[in-house]
């Protein structure tokens, strides 16, 4: 299938921290793509309630209160409505691997996933047989770079349904682009590029 | 489903259409309901894509539609700009789909934006009374009469006990005298005559009358021509109300009025300066209390006539009284009763005979050096009476010999002499002009004066942005208003309209190269450029800087861009309609 035709999520997590066994989630956003268009109406974000107390350092990256989290719906609730949105839907993230490690820490199976960070070392020839270049620089490849670099404005950092937005807009550009220049047009192939395409999900390409 | 969590994140998109209209005449939850019907599309460089259906808004970036181009903030399709539109740059546009749109565009502000041609997007309905539609009839104050045979005591006690300033006079035959407080001083006071004298003795008599369903505007205009203050309105020959000056202009304001009143009053030279130094601060102050510019330039010309005609009396009064008529005659903005804040000198005179050159060259001199000193500087091509003083045979003349220059260009330096307005003198300037009008009916000058206007073309550059100078600024008159004042004139010369006036002359009926439809375009813009530059002038007055018409690019707001790029390319259509009917450039 095309990526023109299919329907997508941009998703994003802000967590207490990078390590899916140890830290929690505190808020989800996700902005749905029905083919090249980013549909603002179905964007939907939620904060998610702690299950035990997080450090300070946390804290003050989010600007978020731990009384405020409190009033949070708790991750059944969340989970529950994340489900609904994931649904027949490619996932978008940006360093996928994360978002992929909360969902599976929240027992729920990934669906088949693009990377925004993977497939834009692709566009710029830096993955060779699914391994990073040395050429790399880490970081011309945050969300916000890339961002930067597509035109695509860069606002409220550290909120899940803005960098879920931002997203979804830098994959619009590397997935054009990557059409553009013949390197990959369908689903199967960005999924493959993102590297979650192997084995048996590209049965369903 | 909006969620508090989710609102944080969609706070940008609010925040830029929030910026450009229409979507800045939106209220808070209408235009949160609008972002949410929205969806973000990225076209690459070089993209076609057809804008037939819903609505497309650029958030970054330039695409190209029928030939004209949109940037940021810029909305096309609504069904109004419909067609392939074709990205110039990487462009990040919002789109309304067709099933969506449908909706919003049934929202009045929407709508209108879309459909409404550029003159009323550009013109938001002032609150202000327009002193050209409404009638004397509706602002005058009744008439309190005096008896011919009361004495001027008896007189004086009733303008006190009515706290007015004048007294009608009721005469045989429909007739009307007038005595006014001014009266009771320079003719009884001054000449020491006793208070038992009568007031048939010193009134004014005929008074000058008008009929009541005359505009307010109309009647202001004739008070200032016949120097008088005190204006008796009549309806078939029955007095019903009486007219001052001060009350038209009060109408309106808190302060032109007053300095109208006091400019014509001064007592000398040095007092006359003092009040008019204030006539900026005047104007800046009641485009502060939300008059348009337009409203206000033309209220500030009548302080600026005010001050032209007290300037000439004052100097008749140092050099005696002139030898012969002349009529005095206003060019450039003033005359237009469209300036600025700091309006030149631009003027000539016309005077009835040659032997009456020398006194009128000292009379000249010495207005301009007083009107310098008032703050008007001097012209800086020149075009001021002291160099251009014509007999009126020699005026005519000078009209037919320009009539007949075979080259555009130095038409140039003579097109102001084509906007005038008499602001003072008896002498009768109506053979003048005929010979100027007489200029709509040739047409080999007319193609060289429509050549002169669109060969200077609007400050659009690559992809139709905005080209500055090496100042990154923009002269908001050379590179804007006088495109329009250049397009006026064409049209007031072919259909016979006499006035100086941009806006009369725009409106003025009768077929010429411009349809209605455009001149009412042009109007807005007019409006629109008059507004912009009252605004930078008042911030330069407010920071103490030098009056000036340059506006600096970077002061400019989104929208004020859009607004202007929208002006510059309507002029462009304009000047490419009219150029190969010219034979082009």
């Amino acid at each position: 299938m095309t990526w023109r035709s299919a329907e997508f999520v941009a998703l994003d997590f802000e967590s207490t921290g990078m390590n899916p066994a140890r830290d929690e989630v505190i808020q989800v956003g996700l902005v749905p793509l029905r083919g090249e268009r980013a549909v603002l109406g179905g964007a939907w974000a939620s904060w998610v309630r702690p299950t035990r107390p997080f450090q300070g350092a946390s804290v003050a990256i989010h600007g978020l209160s731990a009384e405020r989290l409190q009033d949070a719906p708790d991750v059944l609730e969340v989970r529950g409505s994340l489900a609904a949105h994931l649904n027949g839907r490619v996932m978008i993230a940006h360093y996928a691997e994360l978002e992929r490690g909360f969902l599976k820490r929240w027992g729920m199976k990934p669906p088949p996933t693009v990377d925004t960070l993977m497939l834009a070392l692709a566009l710029d020839g830096h993955l060779k047989g699914g391994q990073t270049t040395q050429t790399a620089r880490r970081d011309a490849y945050t969300l916000t770079a890339l961002a930067r670099r597509f035109g695509v404005s860069v606002y409220g950092e550290h909120d899940a349904l803005a960098d879920a937005l931002i997203t979804a807009q830098v994959f619009l550009v590397i997935a054009t682009e990557l059409e553009r220049k013949g390197r990959a047009s369908t689903v199967k192939e960005f999924t493959r590029l993102s590297g979650y395409g192997g084995g048996w999900l590209g049965l369903f390409g | 489903m909006t969620t508090e969590a989710s609102r944080v994140g969609l706070h940008d998109h609010e925040r830029f259409l929030r910026a450009y209209p229409p979507f800045s005449a939106l209220d808070a939850r209408t235009l949160e309901a609008l972002v949410r019907d929205l969806e973000v599309l990225y076209r690459p460089s070089g993209a076609a894509f057809d804008v037939s259906g819903g609505l497309f808004i650029v958030r970054r970036g330039e695409l190209s539609l029928n030939g004209e181009e949109y940037s940021e903030g810029e909305t096309v399709g609504g069904g109004v700009r419909t067609g392939q539109a074709r990205a110039l740059v990487d462009t990040w546009l919002y789109v309304m789909p067709p099933e969506k749109a449908a909706q919003w565009l049934s929202n009045p502000t929407i709508q209108h934006f879309l459909t409404s041609a550029l003159s009323s997007r550009l013109n938001q309905p002032g609150q202000s009374l327009d002193l050209s539609s409404v009638p004397v009839g509706d602002v005058m104050r009744p008439a309190e009469l005096a008896m011919p045979d009361m004495t001027v005591q008896q007189a004086a006690a009733k303008m006190r006990e009515h706290r007015i300033s004048s007294l009608m006079v009721k005469l045989e035959g429909g007739v009307f005298g007038i005595i006014t407080d001014k009266d009771l001083r320079n003719r009884v006071l001054a000449e020491g005559l006793p208070p038992s004298t009568l007031v048939s003795q010193v009134m004014t008599v005929p008074a000058r009358t008008l009929p009541d369903e005359q505009p307010a505007l109309s009647a202001l205009n004739f008070m200032f021509r016949h120097n008088i203050r005190h204006l008796p309105i009549v309806r078939g020959g029955e007095l019903v109300g009486i007219l001052g000056t001060a009350d038209l202009l009060r109408l309106q304001t808190q302060g032109v009025g007053y300095v109208v009143q006091d400019l014509l009053d001064a007592e000398g030279v040095d007092e006359l300066m003092a009040y008019a130094r204030k006539l900026p601060e005047y104007t800046a102050n009641l485009y502060r209390a939300g008059q348009r510019a337009e409203h206000l330039s033309r209220l500030a010309s009548y302080a600026y006539d005010a001050l032209y005609r007290r300037t000439l009396q004052l100097v008749e009064a140092e050099l005696g009284p002139a030898p012969g008529p002349y009529a005095w005659v206003l060019l450039g903005s003033i005359a237009r009763r469209e300036a600025g804040l700091n309006p030149d000198q631009d003027h000539h005179l016309v005077i009835a005979d040659e032997v009456h050159r020398p006194y009128f060259q000292t009379f000249a001199l010495r207005v301009e050096e007083i009107l310098v000193q008032a703050g008007l500087d001097a012209c800086q091509g020149g075009v001021m009476a002291s160099r251009h003083t014509f007999t009126l045979e020699g005026y005519v003349a000078q009209m037919q010999e320009w009539q007949s220059i075979p080259d555009p260009q130095a038409l140039l330096n003579v097109t102001i002499f084509f906007d005038p307005r008499v602001v003072a003198g008896e002498l009768d300037v109506r053979a003048g002009r005929d010979a100027r009008l007489s200029a709509g009916q040739n047409p080999s000058f007319m193609a060289h004066l429509t050549r002169l206007a669109v060969s200077h073309r609007p400050p659009l550059g690559f992809r139709q942005r905005l080209r500055t100078d090496a100042d990154h600024a923009l002269d908001l008159k050379t590179q804007g208003l006088a495109f329009i004042i250049d397009l006026a004139r064409l049209h007031a010369l072919r259909v016979g309209e006499q006035s100086a006036s941009t806006f009369v002359r725009l409106q003025a009926p009768g077929e010429s190269l411009l349809h209605p439809d455009t001149r009412a375009d042009l109007l807005g813009a007019y409006r629109y450029l008059l507004d912009l530059r009252m605004e930078l002038q008042m911030a330069q007055l407010s920071s103490g800087q030098a009056l000036s018409t340059r506006l600096p690019l970077d002061n400019l707001s989104g929208p004020q861009e859009v607004h202007l790029r929208e002006i510059y390319k309507l002029i462009g259509r304009v000047q490419a309609v009219l150029a190969p009917q010219v034979g082009g450039l």
